[in-house]
């Protein structure tokens, strides 16, 4: 091969750079999409207005949580409670406890929430002087 | 006199018949813990895997395949958890009884990662038979399954004291219930964003199933092998895009993941759990392991 040893370098160099380049495209690692939180507005479009409404077998309180938060609770003995809840979504937990002091055995409480007259959820619960379960709330019935 | 002698012998041979007891071999804890609520005194257990020993390095010694030849009832947990089932069957005869809980539980497909991660559907030690997850006692609705599994093979063995096991099996099923609501209102407490279980060994699969929790197995932490850098890479952007607040571990033989993936993503160590057994202090019973894991998680992921 003719020519200056400098500019057989350069060219071996050049060569030696293009066959690189197809392996450094190859193992650079890329950088990933960017996962987006969800806005509020997203997560707010998604919650839902229902009504909730617990009714006593006999005279107690109640408490319903969800994600252990306190979402509707009576201030003294009722038989009926009514309220409209916000769940986070058209799916849902509802911790429920009922506490009963009159002696009498076995109490039940019923829960039922709703959205527009169509039942999502309908349980009732039995015990003592406590009762405590898990409502799973479903959303409308699927056509 | 003669007589009254014989009569006397012979009632003391008809009376310890009558309290012998039922030979059990279980090759699991939880198998093992199940089988003594439902047999109660009327059954002699011997349990080959004790608790706090990881089932899949087991392997039956010539003294464990005795025990299994002179048992009545052997209680497996299918799956493909015991590798060398077959072999202990045939190795036992035609005289005990093997009961697969497995075979009567509702199974669900064993994890991808171990599918893609081990030929021959090998999974830590263990097979994947027909590629289902054997940790089905992480669902209490298969571990009630299980308690009336063993009540049968129990009744078909011993029919004498079939009305003793209907009684403990009963209480033990209404147990279960009571544990069931317990988890229940429990896993109520975290919303359906926080129900993501960053662990190291892949097993609750069930758990996850039964209430809404998304797994993200992290390979290798647990195992003597290095998980690769991409590997833990996707881990660490896993755990950084979805918030998770702290990651599981059944034990912890590789601290230099583990470091890196705390550093990195500011989770912290949510806890233990027991994944493939009983433990042998806390956790030694099946509902003392459901109460430690799931309040281990609630309070980690809370």
């Amino acid at each position: 091969m003719d020519g200056s040893p400098l500019a057989r370098l350069v060219i071996v160099l050049i060569f030696l750079g293009l066959l690189g380049l197809p392996v450094i495209a190859l193992t650079r690692e890329k950088p990933s999409a960017p996962v987006a939180a969800p806005s509020p507005e997203a997560a707010s479009a998604r919650e839902q207005k229902v009504d909730l409404v617990v009714t006593l077998s006999h005279p107690g309180r109640v408490e319903i949580r969800q994600a252990n938060q306190v979402v509707a609770v009576s201030d003294a003995l009722v038989s009926v409670l009514e309220k409209e809840i916000t769940l986070p979504d058209t799916r849902a937990e509802l911790t429920v406890t009922f506490h009963w002091a009159d002696g009498v055995s076995p109490h039940a409480g019923r829960v039922v929430v709703s959205q527009d007259g169509e039942t999502w959820a309908d349980q009732t619960f039995w015990g003592d002087a406590e009762a405590q379960d898990v409502l799973s709330v479903q959303g409308p019935k699927q056509p | 006199m003669k007589l009254a002698i014989i009569a006397g012998l012979l009632a003391s041979i008809v009376g310890a018949q009558a309290q012998e007891k039922l030979p059990v071999v279980s090759l699991g804890t939880v198998l093992t813990d199940l089988a003594q609520s439902v047999g109660g005194d009327h059954v002699a257990i011997t349990s080959l895997v004790k608790a706090g020993q990881d089932p899949h390095d087991f392997e039956p010694t010539p003294g464990d395949v005795k025990a299994v030849s002179h048992a009545k009832v052997v209680l497996a947990s299918g799956l493909g958890m015991e590798s060398y089932l077959d072999k202990l069957r045939q190795a036992a005869g035609n005289g005990p009884t093997f009961l697969v809980v497995g075979e009567k539980v509702k199974s669900i497909p064993a994890p991808e990662e171990a599918e893609e991660g081990h030929e021959g559907h090998d999974h830590a030690g263990h097979d994947h038979d027909g590629g289902l997850d054997p940790h089905w006692w992480h669902s209490i609705a298969n571990t009630k399954i299980a308690v009336r599994a063993i009540r049968d093979a129990f009744i078909a063995a011993d029919p004498a004291d079939k009305a003793v096991f209907e009684q403990n099996a009963k209480r033990e099923l209404a147990k279960l219930d009571e544990l069931a609501k317990w988890v229940r209102v429990e896993i109520a407490k975290l919303p359906a964003n926080k129900r993501v279980l960053v662990t190291s060994h892949d097993a609750l699969g069930y758990f996850a199933r039964d209430y809404d929790f998304e797994i993200r197995p992290v390979q290798g932490i647990s195992t003597n092998d290095q998980p690769s850098s991409k590997k833990v890479r996707d881990i660490i952007s896993a755990i950084k895009q979805e918030k998770v607040k702290a990651i599981f571990f059944e034990n912890m033989e590789n601290p230099k993941v583990l470091t890196e993936i705390l550093q990195e993503t500011g989770a912290k160590v949510g806890g233990v759990l027991y994944a493939d057994g009983l433990g042998q202090k806390e956790g030694n019973t099946y509902d003392s392991m459901i109460r430690h894991n799931v309040t281990t998680i609630v309070e980690a992921l809370q």
